[in-house]
């Protein structure tokens, strides 16, 4: 296993580029599935210590009230709900078989606060959030004992993840009063979660919800 | 937002264990049922005949859920019988134990698809019909069931837990998208309770869930039943996108 390595499903989302590169900040190095054949093969040449799965990008906004009588939408949406959620499990498979044996490693799969993330129209998904946090509360029951960490961080969408001018066009509808005021930024997010891959928190199995203000994701 | 006999509710997963018990919950207030069962011809005649006793009406619909053409027939066919659909009710499920990092993709498939991608197509078809449902002022209600899987974790059930975590999404999806049109939607996460799943334990996990839970004991289909028939009606009008434990107070 190398200490230095983190490897991702993909770093071309907000969160995740913003972690990869304050892990190479730190003298680290980044492996990106997404450039070979996903996380299966990547893994299959390096053992990391950790492995990022970056935030679902399942668009809701297709399937809001109206469209929804269209048939098409129903499969559409159902289909990639499968997808995704057969992705996840797969990519988390690989890496609980590749880093078991070295007896540590974490899983750590990103979310974005899928009501605020709802309203200021990105695009997310409450299916793919809740199954991943069930499912990683799952992995860190049964593989906990044997050193990995699966935690899974919800937060609110980082400043950076809208146009500036959305903080102030859409603030009346964003109930976490003080998200209207002060968006967390990106590296705020970053910082606090690298410091759980290098630190062994005491939290497995964890839905650590990040943000200013309370957050909605918590069932 | 009341249930009689002019209700017309779709129950999946309907001839077994807690899909049996809401079926018998539902016919004793004489709505008007359509039932989905999998593949136990010989319950589902069971279940047929005991309601048609009771002279409550019923459509047995045989489907493979796993295929999501069916969720669009099994709704087609609903509203052909009776007009209309005002409360769905998402029981199907079921489970496929293992060590995760031993279990391969192909055993699992089916289980996402059945336990998370139908309910989510079901409840999309159905959609339009809850909405007139709602706006006739007859009901328009969902209920998931998902599982204390879903909140707590569960060892040797990752996709299980995985697929009712989703359910829990889509009850927030749902509730978010088609609650301004009148429909509600829930889900219901049970414990431990005395079915098929639950009598394969051993008494040492048996011993395990009663020193754990509040109430120590298993319980009862029945409970869930009414659990779901709160949801349904409108005893629970102003709840919406919510989970509910009917778990006997499990960790707590």
């Amino acid at each position: 296993m190398s200490a230095r390595i983190l490897a991702f499903d993909r770093v071309g989302t907000v969160l995740a580029d913003s972690l990869a590169a304050a892990w190479r900040e730190r003298g680290g190095c980044v492996v990106d599935a997404s450039v070979g054949g996903g996380i299966a093969s990547a893994l299959a040449e390096t053992t990391p210590c950790g492995v990022v799965l970056a935030e679902p990008l399942l668009d809701e906004s297709g399937f809001a009230g109206q469209a929804l009588s269209a048939p098409e939408a129903a499969t559409a949406l159902a289909d990639a709900v499968h997808r995704q959620t057969m992705t996840f499990l797969a990519d988390c498979r690989a890496a609980i078989r590749t880093m078991m044996p070295a007896g540590r490693g974490h899983i750590l799969a990103l979310c974005i606060d899928d009501y605020a993330a709802k309203i200021l129209g990105l695009p997310q998904t409450p299916i793919a959030n809740q199954a991943r946090a069930a499912a990683l509360k799952s992995m860190a029951r049964e593989y906990g004992r044997m050193g990995l960490g699966f935690n899974t961080f919800v937060c609110q969408p980082p400043r950076e993840m809208v146009e500036k001018s959305a903080w102030r066009t859409r603030r009346e509808q964003l109930k976490v009063y003080a998200l209207r005021y002060r968006p967390v930024g990106v590296g705020g997010y970053s910082r606090f979660i690298l410091s759980t891959i290098n630190g062994d928190p005491p939290a497995n199995g964890s839905v650590l919800c990040l943000g200013n203000g309370v957050m909605e994701m918590t069932a | 937002m009341t249930m009689d006999s002019t209700s017309i509710v779709l129950i999946t997963g309907a001839t077994r264990g807690i899909g049996r018990a809401i079926t018998q919950r539902f016919a004793r207030e004489g709505c008007r049922l359509a039932l989905v069962y999998r593949a136990d011809e010989a319950a589902a005649r069971e279940t047929r005949d005991q309601l048609a006793d009771a002279r409550v009406e019923v459509e047995m619909i045989r489907a493979d859920l796993g295929d999501l053409c069916a969720c669009g027939s099994v709704i087609d066919r609903v509203v052909a019988r009776y007009g209309g659909l005002d409360v769905l009710i998402n029981n199907a499920g079921r489970t496929r134990d293992g060590a995760f990092a031993a279990m391969s993709p192909e055993r699992y498939t089916g289980l996402v698809r059945e336990n998370l991608s139908a309910p989510v197509a079901l409840a999309l078809r159905a959609a339009p019909h809850l909405v007139d449902s709602a706006r006739a002022g007859r009901s328009g209600t969902v209920v998931m069931m998902a599982s204390m899987a879903a909140l707590a974790g569960k060892e040797g059930e990752v996709p299980y837990a995985a697929t009712k975590g989703g359910l829990i999404g889509a009850t927030r999806l749902l509730a978010r998208n088609f609650g301004r049109l009148g429909v509600r939607t829930n889900a219901l996460a049970p414990g431990f309770i005395r079915t098929d799943m639950v009598d394969v334990l051993d008494p040492h996990m048996y011993e395990h869930i009663l020193e754990a839970s509040a109430s120590p004991r298993l319980g009862d289909p029945a409970e869930v039943a009414e659990a779901v028939w709160f949801l349904a009606t409108g005893a629970s009008s102003y709840c919406n996108g919510t989970v509910h434990r009917v778990d006997g107070g499990f960790l707590r």
